[in-house]
Order: C-alpha cells, then sequence, then structure tokens
C-alpha cells in the first residue's frame, strides 16, 4: 500500500504481480548479461595488457573505459530491444480477452442476455468477466420476472377486456387486475438510479 | 483494438524503464571507477602490477557493484510498474464493482474514470448498458403509470355502474398500454 490520493496501489494482485515481473524479468536478464560482457571485455583487455611489452596507458579510465562504455551500451541496445518485444507481446496477450468483454458488453447493451460471458480459466481478465456475467445473469433474471409479471398482467387485461365486452364486469375482476399491476411495479422497482 | 490506453502510456512505459536501467548503467558504470584506483602509475613495472592488482579483484568488484546497482534498479522497477499496472489493474477493479451495481439493478451508469486511467471506453459501455435498460425501464415505468391511472378510472365507472362503451375505451386504453409494455420488453432477450 502507498499513500496518496487512491490508496491501494496492489489491487488486482495477480495481474499486477505478472506485469510487474515481466519487467523485473527483463532487467534482472539485462543486469547478468552487462555484468557478463563486461566482464568478458574488460578480461580481455587486461589480458591483452598481460602480455603486452608496451603499455602507454597511465590511468584505470584508460584501461577501463572502453569495455564499461561498451558492455553498457551494447547491453542497453539489446535491453531497449527486448523491453519494446515485451511491451508488444503484453498489449499482444492482454487485448484479446478485453476486446471479447467489449464485444460481449455491447451485446448485453442491445439486450441479449442469453449469452454467457467466458474466458479462459487462466486469463488475465477472468475475474471481470466474471462479474460482469453475474450482471448478464442477474439482468436476465430481473427481467425475466419483469416479463412473468408482463405475462400475468397481460392475461388479466384480456380477462377484463372480455369481461367489458360480456357488460359483467366486476369490483373483482379489475381487483385482480390491479394486483397484477401491483405486482409488475414491485418487479419494475427492483431498478434504481 | 482491445486494451485501449491514455495517449502516451505505452511510450511512457517504455521511456521511463529504459530511463531507470540506464540510470542503473550510469551507477554501475560509475561505482566501478570508484572502487578502483584512478592511476595506474608511473612506470611499466608499476602500472603491470596494478594491472595485475586490479585483474584479481575486478571480477568480484563488477559483481558487487552491478548486484548493488541491480538491487536498485529493480525496485524502482516493480514500483515503476507498480503504479503502470494499477492504470490498468484500478480501472478493471471498479468496472467489477459497477457491474455488480448494475446488477443489483442499480442503473445509474455514472462510472467515471481518473485521468491518467485506462480502459475509458469499457467504462463509456458499461454506461451505456444502464443508460439502455434505464430507457426501458422508465419507458416501462411511464407505461404502468397510465395503466394505474386507467386502472382507478375503471374501477370508479364500475363502482359508478357506468356504460359498457366508456369501460371499454378505458380498458383498450390499458390493453394499448400493455402492448407498449410488450414492445418495450421485447427486445430483451432472457
Amino acid at each position: 500500500m502507498l499513500f496518496g490520493k487512491r490508496k491501494i496501489y496492489f489491487i488486482q494482485k495477480e495481474f499486477q504481480a505478472r506485469f510487474i515481473l515481466r519487467f523485473v524479468a527483463v532487467s534482472a536478464v539485462w543486469a547478468a548479461a552487462t555484468v557478463t560482457l563486461f566482464a568478458w571485455l574488460a578480461e580481455r583487455r587486461l589480458e591483452e595488457l598481460r602480455f603486452s611489452s608496451h603499455i602507454d596507458i597511465t590511468t584505470t579510465s584508460e584501461l577501463l573505459l572502453p569495455a564499461t562504455v561498451g558492455a553498457h551500451v551494447v547491453s542497453l541496445i539489446i535491453f531497449s530491444c527486448i523491453l519494446a518485444y515485451t511491451i508488444f507481446s503484453l498489449w499482444k496477450r492482454l487485448s484479446p480477452p478485453l476486446s471479447a468483454i467489449k464485444k460481449e458488453i455491447a451485446r448485453i447493451a442491445g439486450g441479449e442476455l442469453t449469452h454467457q460471458i467466458i474466458l479462459p480459466e487462466n486469463d488475465e481478465f477472468l475475474d471481470l468477466a466474471t462479474a460482469l456475467d453475474g450482471m448478464r445473469h442477474e439482468l436476465r433474471e430481473n427481467f425475466m420476472r419483469v416479463k412473468e409479471a408482463h405475462r400475468i398482467l397481460n392475461a388479466s387485461v384480456a380477462e377484463l377486456s372480455r369481461s367489458v365486452d360480456k357488460g359483467a364486469s366486476s369490483a373483482g375482476c379489475t381487483g385482480l387486475f390491479q394486483s397484477a399491476v401491483a405486482r409488475m411495479k414491485e418487479h419494475v422497482q427492483t431498478f434504481r438510479y | 483494438m482491445g486494451l485501449t490506453t491514455r495517449k502516451n502510456y505505452r511510450t511512457l512505459l517504455y521511456v521511463n524503464t529504459l530511463a531507470l536501467v540506464i540510470l542503473g548503467a550510469a551507477i554501475s558504470g560509475w561505482g566501478i571507477f570508484r572502487l578502483l584506483p584512478a592511476g595506474l602509475g608511473e612506470n611499466y613495472g608499476a602500472i603491470h602490477a596494478a594491472v595485475q592488482e586490479i585483474r584479481k579483484a575486478l571480477l568480484w568488484k563488477i559483481v558487487t557493484i552491478h548486484t548493488a546497482a541491480s538491487l536498485l534498479i529493480l525496485f524502482g522497477i516493480v514500483v515503476l510498474h507498480l503504479f503502470y499496472s494499477h492504470r490498468i489493474a484500478g480501472p478493471v477493479y471498479r468496472l467489477g464493482l459497477e457491474a455488480a451495481r448494475i446488477g443489483q439493478g442499480k442503473l445509474a451508469g455514472n462510472i467515471r474514470f481518473r485521468q491518467k486511467d485506462n480502459l475509458t471506453d469499457m467504462a463509456d459501455l458499461l454506461n451505456n448498458v444502464a443508460y439502455e435498460y434505464r430507457g426501458r425501464i422508465d419507458e416501462v415505468r411511464a407505461y404502468l403509470a397510465v395503466i394505474e391511472a386507467e386502472s382507478l378510472s375503471l374501477a370508479d365507472l364500475v363502482r359508478q355502474g357506468r356504460d359498457r362503451v366508456a369501460l371499454r375505451e378505458a380498458a383498450e386504453k390499458i390493453t394499448g398500454s400493455v402492448k407498449d409494455i410488450e414492445r418495450s420488453l421485447s427486445n430483451i432477450k432472457t
């Protein structure tokens, strides 16, 4: 936890841990590669001097600077390429499930509540997909109740119309209809905004 | 595009990570020269001896200084990417919460992300879900209000024993509103 406007920064632990680990791994590989390359270049330079009959350097900088700069420049160039690929592959991995989720949300907005939102077991956004599918399921249940109440209302209205046509409308008939209206209203009240 | 991010998010992720590593390279490079003697000597023998001394200790010094610098950089990488990953994970978390709210029937649809957050298009999509269903429910409520008013007047007409024409007229209005509700709900596939 860090402190600021938003307090919890480690909120989706698994997703964030995997996100961070990718870059930590790439950086650790860079560090190891730099050490190896620098040690090898420096060793080569020292080996050259060991058997040299004439030495025209007087400082450590003259001795090791080319190896130091060379090792770091080469390792940084390679690192920058690997880093670019890591970010690219991360996006390539994260985009398809989010794209699928967006399509499903658009489908739900269009009134399709029968289609389940399913992502593979190990997907990064499985929690989000589960939450959205829960939303779809709850909306479906609520609208099924509203539709059932509407069916009952429709039946009671048909009954009421028949009795009016026959000239046999009664308080009992209108009461039945009113209770169907009240039930429908009750189900519609589950939606709040 | 699935993962939609704020402008420059990826570029900044790349540049900041690279900057941290360059800083690490600079620290380790500087550290190496700090750990070694600056001068090698004045004559061939002294220089040769100094080179041999450096050779003996160099690997250990390289490993030590690079390990220290790497640990620092790795800590920086963790912190930096914690922030960057949070700009995706935070919105994903909030989208999940909003989905649960919509599922409970709370169709306010007012999810708003922070300026630097990503996935704002998903927030818009989810707001649109709430907006669409709120529209349907508004329609149903409006028709129900008409039905309710008509049912009261119908009950009055029945109590007053009014003629069939007035009753039929009221019943037709109710039937019309019930059909309107059906139309409003027909696009929702359950």
